[in-house]
């Protein structure tokens, strides 16, 4: 985390670890300020620059996907940069812009930052023309962060969709790393894209198939049109499910890869609620069945921990646009339970 | 003990401040806006049309500045441009104006200080005219905001209009710089001018009429979110920005990169949230994609939002957006019809819920 | 000539009408707003027919909600009404209505207009300081589009409310000459310190019933952005001058942007001087006949083209 940069969302009773909070009412400034202002020493809106070490394509197409690794230059800013997993930070391309991205990497003091980016945008489009070599600028880390210490104990269900992955990777890197996976329980990983060749961290979820000590879980929804599942289209190896009716699937021993949407995949798996923390990210249709797949498995919002995104420029709370009601994205979140997003005004 | 400086004297007052850049209102093409000034604000100054906000806040400011190498596509580094060292002075906001740079300064420090701001805010001093002649109007409405025609928070110097001199109180540190400063173009206030200015004020409070609801319409506001009533009030709206872009406590802004043969600078530039472009994604969705929705959040922003996480309401009463709107919509219209449809629902509810019982 | 409380009766009564027998889907027109100055209304009952006015403060078009209507994407579930909208017009602003007949943005079908014979509106910026009424025209407060205006009788009107008013004034383009008389330097610093005020509100766009691009290009970010938005002189000059050029040749001069403009800038100069050269070149009047050719979607042989050749 920043230091003395920033007011930790947890001391401030912001962040999704405390007891849920009401929408609004957070209170006045506490005179907290004055403080801030004393420690921070650079100008919050100053990236630093970054060099690109690695690109890698997770998904082609019209709309493809590279996972881009920075490495800050200045070491002396190493240390700035050490951020929690679910916060964001902000890549700028300059002469285009700034876009904002949710740190997929390990919180790490090397200055190592990865991103994963869609060709959306003006900013993304020309990070997509990057060479391994080119310099960005970063700011950040900004936003507030899955409370990963207050679940320790716990059983953790990570469920991502497309590219809605990247948030998630950070937490299950996490939850994964020698140092803390014993500070957890049952880990299982379910994760699900377009095709086959969709999927993204091919390299790492191999390793991670080949531990004993996670459940992963794939699925592909190429096979299927408008109206169903296309009759023997399933891919070889990707067996195709009821879709009517996945929570009847019979799931061969081992079997862990299949034909079909991620919230069916989930009905599959039937992860157990008790004593356990869902983190889901995805494109907002995919998370509004996941959900409702985790609630007909008896799973409560405050359990189920999501991040939101939203047009931001400042990424500080200052420029306005971010807000839902009268939540700021870049500041309250982006990490939310389901609880508070369902408290939240309709305006997504 | 408080001071007067009569009219004639402030010229030599500004050129006395050596070691500040003076700002105050003056008249362009019938339009008040504050420029750098030499001498005293016009007589009879209403609000400026853009609020002085622009003075620590400008419409367009410079972030940084960056190049690149050679071949045009690498950046090399970015720098933070030179910040100007020198004093600010603003010579005549009116206090509704002044109170509002209170809120910014929450907003600009809320966790994150923003330097550009906190840097102008920092070096600024500014004198405060307690409302005479045309001002207060009929689109004033301080009072209800918390705020005066004579108001002080946010101010070092407070200045009231006595005919041919200001009757002056330096309220802070920065005040009394500026009296020492000033030396002998300020004379000492007797018992009559500290009476005469107290009827000044008296005299400005009185002329406010317009009253604002402030606690009823946060309570209504509460729920109303998705009452239809915002299609009918955001029905005539053109969806322009004036009413933000000229609003004291609006703060929105958009960060652009811009280059011009080959030199590169990072700008920010006021936003308004009536823009549909303002929170478009770029994937194409909108989460506020019509006119209705932008009013709303205005609304509420002001109102309900910025009180909630700042513990301070985003208004001052200035009365600008009424004066301004292209098609004439009142924001305490708007606000104070949200409580009588408030009442509907609540009773509606109630008749409901007795229905069903 | 009947007075306008006479008018506005009449107005009154044939909203009612229209209403009450279900032939239009509502009516725009005008209605009492703060500070006894019109603003825009719309009437979906008959019973609400009494909250329409017609007095001299009713000088916004309102043919831009007509336009926005006719352009509005139908929402999730909606099922098109073919009923037209009942409009109130200045004859000025049945010029906008001829002009976007013309340009197939409204079908005639599905408008029907109630027409006003007018001989001026105030400018709410002339009654300020005033603002208790009732507002009166008088050389004082006339608003300037209607001291050259050359049209007062309403044109593709269903219903006309008012007598016939003679048109009198030959519209000489005295209120250009002052720029035509400038030197190119002059110019320059005239328009540099208006257009240095300018906020970029794009009041005088959104206002306008002509403007009705789907994406502005001043808004477009994708692929890249037309125009910063940093609000500086090159930005605003170049904004300004494409948004004239855009409305040269159809624009018919009802002051719109110039009264909402925030910062007074006198953005009518533009479309006048526009105006008056697409009249001395192409013979071109806008908003007269939805038969004429639109300007910009004709040509002819003798055209003038010197900047070409």
């Amino acid at each position: 985390m920043s230091k003395g940069t920033r007011k930790r969302g947890k001391a401030e009773g912001v962040g999704p670890a405390e007891a849920p909070r009401p929408v609004g009412g957070r209170g006045g400034p506490d005179g907290a300020s004055a403080k801030v202002h004393a420690a921070q020493e650079h100008n919050v809106y100053l990236p630093v620059t970054a060099t690109v070490t690695k690109i890698e394509l997770e998904a082609g197409g019209a709309r493809p996907i590279r996972t881009f690794t920075f490495e800050i230059d200045a070491p002396a800013e190493h240390a700035r940069f050490l951020h929690r997993p679910g916060q964001f930070i902000i890549v700028s391309q300059f002469g285009t812009g700034e876009s904002v991205f949710a740190i997929s990497s390990f919180p790490n003091a090397d200055g190592v930052i990865q991103v994963s980016a869609m060709k959306v945008g003006n900013v993304t489009g020309k990070m997509h023309e990057l060479k391994v070599g080119d310099k960005v600028g970063l700011r950040g880390p900004y936003g507030n962060d899955f409370p990963v210490d207050a679940w320790k104990g716990k059983d953790m269900v990570f469920i991502g969709a497309g590219i809605g992955v990247s948030p998630v990777r950070s937490v299950y890197q996490w939850v994964l790393h020698p140092d803390h996976r014993k500070d957890y329980g049952n880990v299982t990983l379910i994760y699900g894209a377009r095709t086959p060749a969709d999927l993204a961290y091919k390299e790492e979820f191999a390793a991670i198939e080949a531990r004993d000590d996670v459940d992963l879980w794939l699925c592909i929804d190429w096979a299927f049109g408008p109206k169903g599942p296309i009759e023997g289209d399933a891919q070889p190896g990707w067996p195709a499910i009821n879709m009517k009716a996945p929570g009847e699937t019979v799931v061969p021993e081992g079997k862990r890869r299949f034909t079909c949407f991620v919230p069916q995949l989930v009905e599959v798996v039937k992860p157990s609620p008790e004593n356990a923390i869902v983190v889901t990210c995805g494109p907002p249709i995919a998370i509004k069945f996941i959900t409702q797949a985790l609630a007909k498995l008896g799973w409560t919002p405050s359990q189920i921990y999501t991040t939101l995104e939203n047009r931001m420029k400042c990424g500080i709370g200052k420029c306005g646009r971010c807000n839902i009601g009268d939540i700021y994205v870049c500041k309250h979140g982006p990490v939310f339970t389901y609880e508070e997003v369902k408290r939240m005004v309709n305006e997504f | 003990m408080a001071n007067t400086i009569r009219k004639d004297r402030i010229a030599q007052l500004v050129s006395r401040l050596t070691d500040y850049d003076v700002y105050g209102p003056v008249e362009e093409d019938g339009v008040f806006l504050y420029r750098r000034v030499t001498g005293p604000p016009p007589p009879g100054f209403t609000n400026s049309r853009v609020p002085p906000k622009s003075i620590f806040f400008p419409q367009t400011e410079t972030m940084m500045e960056f190049e690149k190498d050679g071949t045009g596509h690498r950046f090399v580094g970015a720098r933070e441009p030179e910040r100007a060292a020198r004093k600010i002075l603003l010579l005549g906001g009116r206090p509704c104006d002044v109170r509002a740079a209170t809120f910014l300064d929450r907003l600009f420090t809320w966790d994150y200080i923003d330097p550009y701001y906190v840097d102008k805010r920092e070096r600024a001093t500014v004198i405060s005219f307690t409302c005479t002649g045309p001002m207060p109007n009929e689109q004033c409405f301080c009072p209800s905001m918390d705020g005066s025609p004579s108001g002080t928070e946010g101010a070092d110097m407070l200045w009231t209009d006595l005919g041919d001199s200001y009757y002056v109180e330096a309220l802070t540190p920065k005040g009394e710089a500026i009296l020492s400063a000033g030396g002998d173009a300020f004379g000492k206030a007797g018992k009559k001018d500290a009476g005469a200015a107290k009827e000044v004020k008296a005299a400005a409070d009185e002329r406010i009429t317009r009253r604002f609801d402030r606690e009823g319409v946060a309570a209504a506001l509460e729920c109303l979110f998705d009452d239809p009533y915002w299609d009918t009030v955001s029905e005539p709206c053109l969806g322009c920005g004036i009413c933000t872009l000229l609003c004291p406590t609006c703060h929105c802004f958009d960060i652009n990169d811009v280059v011009r043969k080959g030199e590169g600078r990072r700008e920010r530039t006021w936003d308004t949230c009536q823009a549909a472009y303002y929170s478009l994604h770029a994937s194409g969705h909108n989460p506020r994609p019509g006119k209705k929705h932008r009013q709303r959040n205005r609304l509420y922003h002001k109102f309900l939002y910025i009180d909630r996480n700042l513990g301070i309401v985003g208004c001052v009463g200035c009365g600008r957006c009424i004066a301004n709107c292209p098609v004439n919509i009142d924001i305490i219209e708007v606000a104070e019809g949200t409580k009588t449809c408030a009442e509907a629902r609540r009773e509606g509810a109630g008749a409901d819920a007795k229905g069903a019982a | 000539m009947p007075d306008a409380s006479a008018k506005e009766a009449q107005v009154r009564d044939i909203a009612r009408r229209w209403l009450a027998s279900g032939e239009v889907r509502y009516v725009i027109g005008y209605a009492a707003g703060r500070g006894n100055v019109a603003r825009a209304a719309f009437v979906r009952r008959a019973g609400d027919a009494d909250r329409l006015i017609w007095n001299p403060t009713c000088v916004n078009n309102l043919t831009l909600f007509l336009r926005e209507e006719m352009l509005r994407k139908l929402a999730k579930g909606e099922k098109p009404d073919p009923r037209p909208i009942g409009i109130v017009v200045k004859p000025c602003d049945s010029k906008t209505v001829v002009e976007l007949v013309k340009e197939h943005i409204v079908d005639p079908a599905r408008v029907r207009v109630i027409g006003l014979t007018c001989e001026g509106v105030c400018d709410p910026k002339k009654l300020v300081g005033t603002e208790v009424g009732p507002h009166a025209v008088t050389a004082d407060t006339i608003a300037d589009k209607c001291t050259v205006c050359r049209l007062h009788n309403p044109l593709m009107a269903d219903e006309v409310v008012g007598d016939e008013v003679p048109e009198t004034v030959e519209d000489d383009y005295s209120d250009v000459a002052e720029i035509e008389a400038m030197s190119p330097e002059e110019r320059w610093a005239y328009w540099e310190r208006q257009l240095s005020r300018c906020v970029r509100c794009y009041g005088c766009r959104e206002v306008c019933p002509l403007c009705y691009c789907a994406e502005c290009v001043f808004d477009r970010e994708k692929p890249y952005r037309w125009n910063e938005r940093t609000v500086q002189l090159p930005e605003n000059l170049w904004y300004h001058a494409v948004r004239a050029m855009h409305l040269a040749g159809r624009c018919i001069d009802c002051g719109e942007c110039e009264r909402v403009c925030p910062m007074d800038i006198p953005i009518r100069k533009l479309n006048r001087y526009l105006e008056k050269k697409a009249k001395e070149r192409y013979g071109v009047e806008a908003g007269r006949s939805a038969e004429d050719a639109p300007t910009f979607g004709s040509c002819d042989v003798d055209d003038p083209e010197e900047f070409i050749w």
